[in-house]
């Protein structure tokens, strides 16, 4: 027998540690602190027998209530929130052991779960709320069974039975959640705005693009974007985001493109992307270059194809890019050459000398492209990410004396060389690459892949797209070895369930919902009845007795293990396992006359002539001793 | 709430309840009183299910599907007669306890309540008792007036040879005795008319049972006309209880 009230204090126990783990990595030191100590006093009081009073608890819980009510404000809501809710749930679970406080401690603990969503909402949230959900109706269950009587305990059997019970119900709660989180009403734009990565700094793709400020770059692997689409050569894989159409004080910025740009969209063949950015990094909306046109976001397009959308930082959504993958831009009106040949006065000297020399050289811009490219060639520059030059200085000693650099370093010392050769050029970011999952069908962009490149405008054909990186030696390499990256490739292929996370979960509102009706709607009007019913649906009801006279037949002939053993023995004289008529097992065994089969009716006689069950030792012994009794008769 | 809901419905459905009395029960006085409860769903057990019947509550923790559990209460009948038991009604908070359902079956039970049995001071049948009538005795015993002379068989007790008789006859001849123990006695309701009639009652079911325990055959008269014969034996017993239970306070008297 077992007692249901140590069963629940076990279970209660269990599900504030489920609720609290995905809150805890966001708590404040003292509730960290205060919530594994409360757990472990509460269960040496319960152990021993003490009953501290409900007062001290209450007194506790007050003054770290007002300690926190304090920190409350406009801005400051969610984390003293979540702290006060982890302090209750600590002052709980070392406080009383009641029906009442186990009730408040898995309320407690449930909360904690929603709270932790407020700071974070992966996937594991959908563990620890299906894992919350089955544990806590066990719990419930179990607190009906306690309040009736508190000292009440099952036999393992009838556990087992509830236990089924149980989880039949928890199962179907959960399919039933899946059916109303499809149904239930929700809103387009989330009422409580605190999705995850607001105020979340970005990094790898930024807002300019400053080489020389820093001796080395670190780009995190935080995912920027997935995009769902059919798989690309890696040479196309440019994900165009913005433009840098403007060098000032070392560093290529974003200006407002001339008014009456406009370029031309391609058309033909798109390729479709259905990509998920990850909230909070930086308002542009990245597609294949080039991009054709951006569907399924609220956004605005910029004359030189730069789309940006608000809703992408406030919050996760998706949105849709169709591209035709190459490496021209063509404009529908001539271009304002002055805006994109302007030009500091204080050219790194020797990046300005380069220049000139080619604009001298060079009779048209697609030549001076070509002289532009030979000089990146015939310097010999290698592409790295440490021991970067730094300062204002910083193109010149990159193409002239340390030779290595990334790809803003590049990138701006080609545009700014074009311009100074009398060009047209403009520095354009985005991502290059992409690692294909191909269990979701889609590429993982991440920090890392953060890239920035040129668009030479060349007359007659538009703005051609330049990856002076490439020019370098070490970065093939350094793509393939990404790539490669055993843990890369396993991350990437973990990464699927966040992907269908974010596909189902994450991004499922109204609009999906609207959808998924009207597809419902049309599948319906669709709907044929098929001309031969009579005879299929004869068919099915036909199948379906079959199968109900085969079920029935298989429990019918189905034995226990005790007939089975008996129908054995006697087949070792009757053939055929019937026993003969007015003759019991003894009367078999003596016939054997073998000591062995003597045993055998006498063990199974003592347990099923007396109403129980053969126990599993006993079953073990009977076929050992048919094994044997079988070996003999074989070899006699 | 909805599966909650579902398990809460399903737990207290297809049950089947069926009160039990033992068959000799007196009004005023504690009695046990069984119920066997059957859970007619073949594999869903019914849990925590309080079943509250003739006033009385008691409670089974589990009845697994397909199974009868059986509890008991005590309880008291108060007055003689028939008692109607009424329907069951069976509660229970499983799963959650958020609510309590309850659903009423008719455990299509009776009880019939004798009449408590009361000691008289005196004996208030007494001057009706064997006054007139004659009695065929066939019984036979040692302690009783001498019925006939019989041949000696070998079985009898010496003691009973009638020797100055036995020396006129070639053979011995044995004195056949009466039991003094078996008189039968007729409990005459109409006798005590005086006395109010639930007090008669009461009186007539203690010397019925005082008359069988000392193993007399006992009779009753309920009305001029109406006789149960004296006889005895456990059921004829609960027979004359079961007639004093059930008799009509309209009935006339004499």
């Amino acid at each position: 027998m077992m007692r249901l009230n140590r069963l629940l204090e076990i279970l209660v126990l269990l599900i504030a540690l489920i609720g609290v783990l995905p809150l805890y990595p966001h708590l404040e030191p003292l509730p960290r602190i205060i919530l594994p100590t409360a757990a472990i006093a509460g269960l040496i009081l319960q152990r021993k027998g003490i009953r501290p009073p409900a007062t001290l608890f209450t007194a506790v819980s007050l003054l770290l209530f007002s300690f926190y009510a304090l920190r409350f404000g406009r801005d400051n809501v969610v984390v003293p929130a979540a702290n006060l809710l982890a302090i209750f749930l600590a002052v709980r679970l070392a406080g009383e052991r009641s029906g009442r406080a186990y009730l408040q401690t898995c309320a407690l603990a449930l909360f904690c779960l929603a709270a932790s969503t407020l700071f974070s909402l992966s996937p594991l949230f959908l563990v620890a709320l299906v894992l919350l959900l089955v544990l806590i109706v066990s719990a419930l269950v179990l607190l009906t069974f306690h309040e009736t009587d508190p000292l009440l305990a099952l036999s393992r059997p009838e556990l087992a039975t509830l236990g089924k019970v149980i989880a039949c119900s928890g199962g179907t709660s959960l399919l039933l959640m899946l059916f109303f989180f499809a149904i239930l009403p929700r809103t387009q734009i989330p009422l409580w705005d605190t999705m995850p990565g607001q105020g979340r700094k970005a990094s790898g793709l930024s807002d300019r693009v400053q080489p020389g400020s820093a001796q080395a770059i670190e780009t995190g692997r935080g995912i920027v974007f997935r995009a769902a689409m059919a798989p690309l050569d890696s040479q196309q894989l440019y994900w165009r985001a913005v433009v840098f159409n403007c060098y000032s004080a070392g560093a290529w910025v974003r200006q407002p493109p001339p008014p009456g740009e406009e370029s031309i969209r391609p058309s033909g063949a798109l390729i479709r992307q259905a990509i998920f950015p990850e909230a909070g990094k930086l308002p542009y909306l990245p597609g294949i270059n080039v991009t054709a046109r951006i569907s399924g976001v609220r956004s605005t397009t910029t004359g030189d194809l730069v789309t940006t959308s608000p809703a992408v930082t406030r919050r996760r959504s998706t949105y849709e890019a169709f591209s035709a993958p190459g490496d021209t831009l063509a404009l529908r009106r001539p271009l304002d050459r002055p805006f994109y040949l302007r030009l500091p006065t204080n050219l790194p000297p020797r990046l300005a000398a380069a220049a000139a020399k080619i604009g001298r050289t060079g009779k048209t811009d697609r030549e001076r492209l070509a002289l532009a490219r030979e000089l990146f060639r015939s310097l010999d520059l290698r592409y790295a990410t440490r021991n970067l030059p730094t300062g204002s200085n910083s193109l010149d000693l990159f193409l002239f004396d340390r030779k290595q650099g990334y790809c803003e370093f590049f990138a701006s010392s080609l545009a700014l060389i074009m311009r100074g050769a009398g060009v047209p050029s403009r520095v354009v970011g985005g991502y290059y690459g992409g690692n294909y999952n191909e269990l979701g069908g889609y590429y993982v962009v991440t920090d890392e892949l953060a890239h920035a490149w040129t668009e030479i405008y060349l007359e007659g054909k538009g703005w051609v797209t330049v990856d002076p990186s490439t020019w370098a030696s070490g970065f093939a390499e350094l793509g393939n070895e990404r790539n490669r990256s055993l843990s890369r490739r396993l991350a990437t292929m973990a990464d699927t369930f966040n992907y269908y996370w974010e596909l189902a979960v994450i991004t499922y509102d109204l609009e999906r919902q609207l959808q998924l009706v009207n597809r419902a709607g049309e599948q319906m009007h669709r709907l044929t009845m098929p001309k031969n019913l009579r005879r299929n649906g004869l068919m099915a009801i036909l199948a379906v007795a079959a199968v109900a006279i085969v079920v029935l037949l298989a429990r019918r002939r189905r034995v226990s293990p005790e007939e089975r053993l008996l129908r054995q023995f006697v087949a070792l004289l009757e053939p055929g396992g019937e026993m003969p008529p007015e003759t019991g097992i003894l009367d078999l065994a003596t016939r054997m006359e073998d000591p062995r089969a003597v045993r055998f009716a006498t063990l199974y006689c003592s347990a099923v002539y007396h109403d129980r069950p053969l126990g599993r030792e006993e079953r073990r012994e009977l076929s050992a001793l048919l094994k044997a009794l079988r070996t003999d008769r074989r070899r006699s | 709430m909805a599966t909650s809901g579902l398990l809460g419905w399903l737990n207290i459905r297809w049950l089947d309840c069926s009160v039990h009395f033992p068959d000799e029960l007196y009004s005023g006085r504690p009695t046990q009183v069984a119920i066997r409860l059957s859970n007619l769903k073949p594999r869903l057990p019914s849990y925590l299910l309080r079943i509250q019947i003739l006033g009385a509550s008691c409670r089974l923790t589990v009845v697994n599907g397909g199974a009868t559990q059986a509890t008991s209460f005590l309880h008291t009948f108060s007055g003689r007669g028939r008692h109607a038991v009424g329907a069951a009604r069976i509660c229970s908070p499983f799963p959650v306890n958020f609510f309590v359902r309850c659903v009423e079956i008719d455990s299509d039970g009776e009880a019939v309540a004798f009449p408590a049995p009361v000691a008289a001071a005196h004996a208030p049948f007494a001057d009706r008792n064997g006054s007139s009538g004659e009695i065929q005795r066939t019984e036979r015993g040692i302690d009783g007036d001498m019925v006939t002379i019989a041949d000696y068989t070998g079985t009898e007790p010496l003691k009973l040879i009638h020797w100055r008789l036995s020396a006129r006859h070639e053979g011995f001849k044995v004195k056949e005795l009466g039991t003094a123990r078996n008189e039968p006695v007729i409990i005459d309701l109409t006798a005590a008319a005086a006395l109010p009639l639930e007090e008669r009652l009461s009186f007539a079911a203690h010397q019925i049972n005082r008359y069988s325990r000392e193993n007399r055959a006992v009779g009753l008269k309920l009305a001029a006309g109406r006789t149960i014969p004296a006889a005895s034996g456990r059921s004829h017993r609960l027979r004359l209880l079961t007639e004093l239970a059930l008799y009509d306070a309209t009935q006339p008297a004499a």
